[in-house]
């Protein structure tokens, strides 16, 4: 081959490269295939919903709580007393707004019932972050057995983000990882508190640290901000803390399962829902994606 | 030769000019159907209702005076 003709296959192979870069999404899409095949959500089991439909919101399942300390890295004596909880919510229907119906933290979860109809039910992922005295409440709130992620806001106004990974240490729960609110970056310690409600096997636990002692991880704090967890949620999907072999933190990763476009419910529609006493509800499904809006009554059948 | 660069420059010329009109251009909004991230009053519910489930700080103290315990025995 001659010089002339590299060059032409050269040149082309940069075109098509251009072409195929242009063409990909230029999010994180391109390393989520390993990692969605790794992501564990902590479903609702359908043999453990209730009865019937709650009256008044009420916790459900909790993921995380405890009570630690935040430390601000550039300055020691810069740190906050956390106290921390997050979970699902069993919320009447009555209390998803028409705003707040395809909120990313809203999940509905349905059962057929003994007299052949569809039952609803409408939870919510929730939290509330304490650093000192100031409140803030948990949202975009994503967790699975080892890390947890959510964006931090107060009066309604989102102020920063939370990026926590389970450790255990002598039999212990702890949650570690990184904080910001407003300007500040802080790293938390959190010392696992119990629940009732408190999912989470600690047989398995303690196995897990039985493996894990004497691996050393480095500075491998996770770290996510506000910006990408709703750019996450904004396309459907969910923030995920991968571990490498050594058991150790990835960088979060946004995990999208090619959602399916869903058709909204037509005014007359949801009218029609409203003159029933129902809610529209819809949310997303377990994989983070826009679930498909229905009419829940209040009595939790779907009209 | 000089044929063959002008083709190779037009070429690249025109991929770098097709790659920039594919990116996406900046968000107007939510797209419908889509998980809002803006406050929901339903959120305010539900936190609310974890609010007596927050650990304190004196419970934090049991615990940390069982671990001692434990690793003392």
């Amino acid at each position: 081959m001659n010089k002339k003709t590299l060059f032409v296959a050269f040149a082309l192979l940069t075109f098509i490269a251009v072409i195929v870069w242009a063409k990909s999404d230029n999010n994180v899409s391109f390393n989520l295939g390993k990692a969605a095949s790794k992501w564990k959500g902590i479903r609702i089991n359908e043999e453990d919903l209730p009865n019937a439909v709650p009256t008044r919101a009420r916790v459900y399942q909790i993921f995380f709580a405890g009570t630690g300390i935040a430390v601000d890295p550039n300055d020691k004596l810069d740190f906050k007393y956390i106290r921390i909880i997050g979970g699902r919510v069993l919320v009447p229907q009555r209390n998803v707004s028409e705003e707040s119906s395809n909120s990313s933290d809203l999940e509905v979860k349905c059962a057929n019932t003994t007299a052949g109809r569809e039952r609803c039910f409408t939870f919510v992922r929730a939290g509330l972050l304490y650093l000192d005295k100031d409140r803030y409440t948990l949202r975009n709130i994503d967790f699975d057995n080892d890390s947890a992620t959510a964006s931090i806001y107060q009066n309604s106004t989102e102020v920063g983000s939370i990026a926590l990974v389970k450790v255990m240490k002598m039999g212990r729960r702890m949650w570690v990882g990184t904080l910001t609110v407003g300007n500040t970056n802080y790293f938390a310690y959190i010392l696992g508190a119990d629940h009732p409600l408190l999912i989470g096997n600690t047989a398995d636990e303690k196995a897990q640290e039985r493996s894990d002692e004497g691996k050393k991880c480095g500075p491998k704090l996770p770290v996510v901000n506000a910006s990408a967890i709703a750019e996450c949620k904004q396309n459907g999907g969910r923030i995920y803390i991968g571990r490498d072999d050594n058991g150790c933190p990835m960088a979060p990763t946004c995990v999208s399962a090619n959602c399916t476009a869903v058709t909204p419910l037509s005014a007359q529609e949801r009218a029609v829902c409203r003159s029933k006493g129902g809610a529209v509800v819809a949310g997303v499904d377990e994989d983070g994606c826009p679930a498909a809006p229905k009419c829940v009554l209040a009595s939790g059948e779907t009209g | 030769m000089k044929n063959i660069i002008a083709l190779v420059a037009l070429l690249l010329i025109s991929a770098l000019l097709f790659g920039c009109t594919q990116q996406k251009p900046p968000s107007q909004g939510q797209p419908s159907g889509q998980p809002q991230v803006t406050a929901a009053p339903v959120e305010d519910v539900a936190a609310n209702a974890l609010e007596n489930d927050v650990p304190s700080s004196n419970e934090n103290l049991t615990n940390l005076d069982g671990m001692l315990v434990n690793l003392n025995s």
